[in-house]
């Protein structure tokens, strides 16, 4: 019961944070600033909420195995610090991707949906480009409690109607990143 | 319960974007970019209705296609990609689309797919053309993929009452109103 109610406590704590955002960015620390991080990043924000919509929706096993693959190559990638640099187009079309796989619904073995969300990891802790391991920190937190919680949300939902809604958010967001990438293009 | 408290929790931390120089006119263009044009109002209302007319599945997979096929059209407007009669298709999908929920029309799911999708390829075009530089990207694409949205659901909802006899008549009567307004946009488009 602790655990379940977990991603919501953590959720108020730190998603309260930012009433207090005048001294955001500035002064905040480089933690705080890598929690934030996600949110001031439209296409890891939409990646995020895109995969946990998706893998929310998988077996226990896969969703387990997708969690874990998730936390530990987004944080080892993040310390290892800037490996490559992305072009910006490549977050935007993760988002699209993962949107799309929402959108689809479709099921999936668990050692795929595990690449999957490894991968994903892999290129959102390439782009943050994390140099500081404060910065990194913050980054993983940010990110896991986005993922989490939306994971909570959608592994509970039993109203086929809310399975429906999850799959057209999914599109909402893939629709969302297919505009941005041709934004990103043009630029 | 708790997952309504987290959503919450989850909007009402927005205030934040406000200190990190995003423009907060972005969202509210691209959510009112939909709403200003009664061409757009009237072809997305009227795919809901005809999604509630044809059931299961079409009444999930039609407002699920329609955002993903509109920002193609979207894409294609933003890159400068020329489609030609865009206004003139705008104008019969409203046309088309009103017939079909007039008629009460029930062709199988990929043929109306199809149909909608071609004509979201329009909508999207012209919505990405109109796409103001100096606006927010990233809040101007949710504004405008969710008034989308919420028009389809209106149409849904609306598309509701097909459940009573008397309720089917008013629908396919809404959507002999929006067969006329495409009439109309068509019309207002040759003159």
């Amino acid at each position: 019961m602790i655990l379940r109610r977990l991603p919501l406590v953590v959720s108020f704590s730190v998603l309260a944070f930012p009433a207090r955002a005048h001294d955001a960015l500035d002064g905040a620390g480089l933690f705080v600033n890598g929690i934030l991080h996600p949110v001031v990043e439209p296409a890891h924000l939409l990646a995020f909420l895109a995969l946990g919509l998706w893998i929310g929706r998988q077996d226990r096993d896969a969703l387990r195995r997708a969690v874990i693959a998730f936390a530990v190559a987004l944080i080892a990638g993040l310390l290892a610090g800037p490996l490559a640099a992305l072009p910006p187009a490549v977050p935007i079309a993760l988002a699209l991707i993962l949107g799309g796989l929402a959108a689809g619904g479709w099921p999936a073995p668990a050692r795929v949906v595990a690449m999957v969300a490894l991968a994903s990891a892999a290129l959102i802790s390439f782009d943050s480009a994390a140099d500081d391991w404060g910065l990194a920190l913050g980054i993983w937190a940010g990110a896991m409690l986005i993922v989490l919680n939306v994971v909570n949300i959608t592994m509970r939902i039993e109203a086929a109607w809310l399975h429906i809604a999850i799959r057209i958010a999914g599109a909402w967001i893939a629709a969302i990143a297919l505009l941005l990438l041709a934004l990103s293009l043009r630029a | 319960m708790r997952v309504l408290l987290t959503v919450a929790a989850i909007l009402f931390a927005a205030p934040a974007f406000a200190h990190t120089g995003e423009d907060a006119s972005g969202f509210l263009s691209g959510f009112f970019h939909p709403l200003f044009g009664w061409d757009h109002i009237a072809a997305m209302i009227a795919v809901g209705l005809w999604g509630a007319f044809l059931g299961r599945p079409a009444i999930y997979v039609l407002p699920i296609t329609f955002p993903l096929v509109m920002a193609v059209g979207g894409a294609l407007g933003i890159l400068g990609m020329p489609l030609p009669h865009v206004e003139a298709g705008i104008a019969a999908s409203a046309l088309v689309l009103g017939i079909c929920v007039m008629l009460a029309a029930r062709p199988p799911l990929w043929v109306a797919a199809l149909a909608v999708g071609f004509f979201a390829i329009f909508h999207g075009h012209a919505h990405g053309t109109e796409l103001p530089e100096a606006a927010n990207p990233f809040g101007y694409a949710i504004g405008f993929v969710m008034a989308t949205g919420l028009l389809h659901l209106s149409g849904i909802l609306f598309g509701a009452l097909t459940r009573s006899a008397t309720g089917r008549v008013v629908v396919r009567g809404a959507g002999a109103l929006i067969a006329l307004a495409g009439i109309v946009f068509l019309a207002e488009i040759g003159g």
